[in-house]
């Protein structure tokens, strides 16, 4: 897994999320983004997220069905990310 | 048709906010000249009452400050759920609407993100304590310009009336922003004496006296500019003959005049005592439900100031004026709720 993609990702989430009392050490990459466990998030976030990757990677996301692969949690958002970037 | 303030609560510049607060102790007696051009408000402590995470980091500063005072005041007054959550703005979300043209602007409208243009509109902290009271009943937002507060009031008061309901929550808040604080000043807005300001307010008003009911409320009066002396005196003549009173049965005026001196002389000369409410909170669309605020606790702590200190000083009627930008003109009636007032050290301000 690529370290800094997924440091840089964090930092993202958070900014984008405004997400005040979370640090990046706080998140687990591994956990799921969404639901209980996790950060919690809901629909949308999922939005913020969208754009995220798309204003931050140039990455488009345009199929629902790919979106909940992508987003289960910030390695799966890394690994879509470096699998697509050119 | 009278309304009595069973409860209010304020976040303001000074430290109007919290619980068994003492006017004496949360007002200067004169506001101090400060340095800047505006009077932020005192933020509380926002996590204490909107527990909701994801809630709160959603929440731009005039949600917090709306919501806040909200929820606060329903919990204080005991209500559960108030029958109405009747809200007023006069700019809505400012920071929201503020990104979200900017990222327009700044992404060649693509990509815009979601959260600023949701939170962004006038109706959003009275949806919001609507969600965090789990209260489903009538909920409506006024954003009218300098007459907000008003409507909002008159809404209730109307739906009381006809006996729709028994008791309403009425809140305003308004905030400012560096980008709205440049504009208006290039457009020339808020350019007399007063500073540019924002805060919230939020009043529980009932149709039946309660033991600690803060003062009573009639319908507002609202003018619209240009308007002629003789116009306010016929409005201020019709206003106190509607509740069988004379000019010498105002113990006060609060004023809170910006652009229209000679109609803030004329109605400081009418009467024999008057205050410039806008000192404290600075100015902004709604920033007479600052002067309601500061009436009512007036009348329930019986304290006037003098320019030095708190007085405590008889009080039964007090006129609230207020004008904004020489377009929106004002009148509010508030009366002590009881005929013998309480002595003021039984009371807060809150």
């Amino acid at each position: 897994m690529d370290e800094q993609l997924v440091n840089n990702l964090k930092q993202q989430i958070i900014d984008e999320l405004n997400l005040e009392e979370v640090k990046p050490e706080d998140i687990d990459a591994s956990a799921p983004l969404f639901g209980d466990g996790g950060l919690g998030l809901d629909s949308i976030d999922a939005l913020e997220l969208i754009i995220l990757v798309e204003k931050h990677y140039g990455l488009k996301i345009t199929d629902p069905k790919k979106g909940k692969e992508i987003f289960q949690s910030v390695n799966t958002m890394a690994e879509y990310i470096k699998a697509n970037q050119k | 048709m009278k309304a009595y303030i069973q409860c209010c609560t304020s976040i303001s510049h000074h430290a109007t906010f919290g619980i068994d607060v003492p006017l004496a102790d949360c007002l200067p007696a004169v506001a101090p000249q400060e340095e800047g051009d505006t009077l932020p408000a005192i933020d509380p402590n926002y996590k204490e009452l909107i527990d909701d995470a994801n809630m709160r980091r959603r929440m731009s500063h005039i949600i917090k400050m709306g919501v806040a005072t909200s929820i606060h005041c329903i919990n204080k007054s005991g209500c559960g759920q108030p029958e109405a959550i009747i809200t007023a703005t006069g700019m809505g979300g400012m920071a929201d609407t503020e990104k979200f043209l900017n990222c327009i602007i700044d992404n060649h409208e693509q990509m815009l993100n979601p959260t600023n243009f949701i939170q962004s509109t006038g109706n959003t902290f009275g949806g919001q304590t609507g969600l965090l009271n789990h209260c489903h009943n009538y909920n409506v937002t006024y954003v009218h310009g300098g007459f907000s507060l008003e409507s909002a009031l008159t809404d209730a008061l109307l739906q009381m009336e006809e006996e729709d309901i028994g008791n309403a929550l009425v809140a305003a808040a308004d905030e400012i922003t560096p980008t709205e604080q440049d504009v208006m000043r290039r457009l020339g807005f808020w350019r007399n004496g007063n500073k540019m300001g924002e805060g919230a307010q939020a009043f529980l008003i009932g149709c039946k006296p309660q033991i600690d009911s803060l003062a009573t409320i009639t319908y507002p009066r609202m003018m619209r500019g240009p308007l002629t002396a003789q116009e306010l005196d016929t409005q201020i003549d019709s206003l106190l003959a509607d509740n069988n009173l004379t000019d010498k049965d105002i113990d006060v005026v609060l004023t809170g005049a910006e652009h229209d001196p000679e109609m803030e002389t004329k109605v400081e000369d009418r009467f024999a005592r008057h205050l410039n409410y806008k000192q404290w909170c600075g100015q902004y669309f709604t920033a007479s439900s600052f002067g309601v605020w500061l009436a009512a606790n007036m009348l329930k702590q019986q304290l006037l100031t003098d320019g030095q200190s708190w007085e405590p000083t008889k009080m039964k009627n007090i006129l609230v004026y207020t004008e904004t930008l020489k377009d929106n003109y004002t009148l509010m009636l508030l009366q002590a709720a009881f005929d013998k007032p309480h002595t003021c050290h039984q009371y807060s301000c809150q």
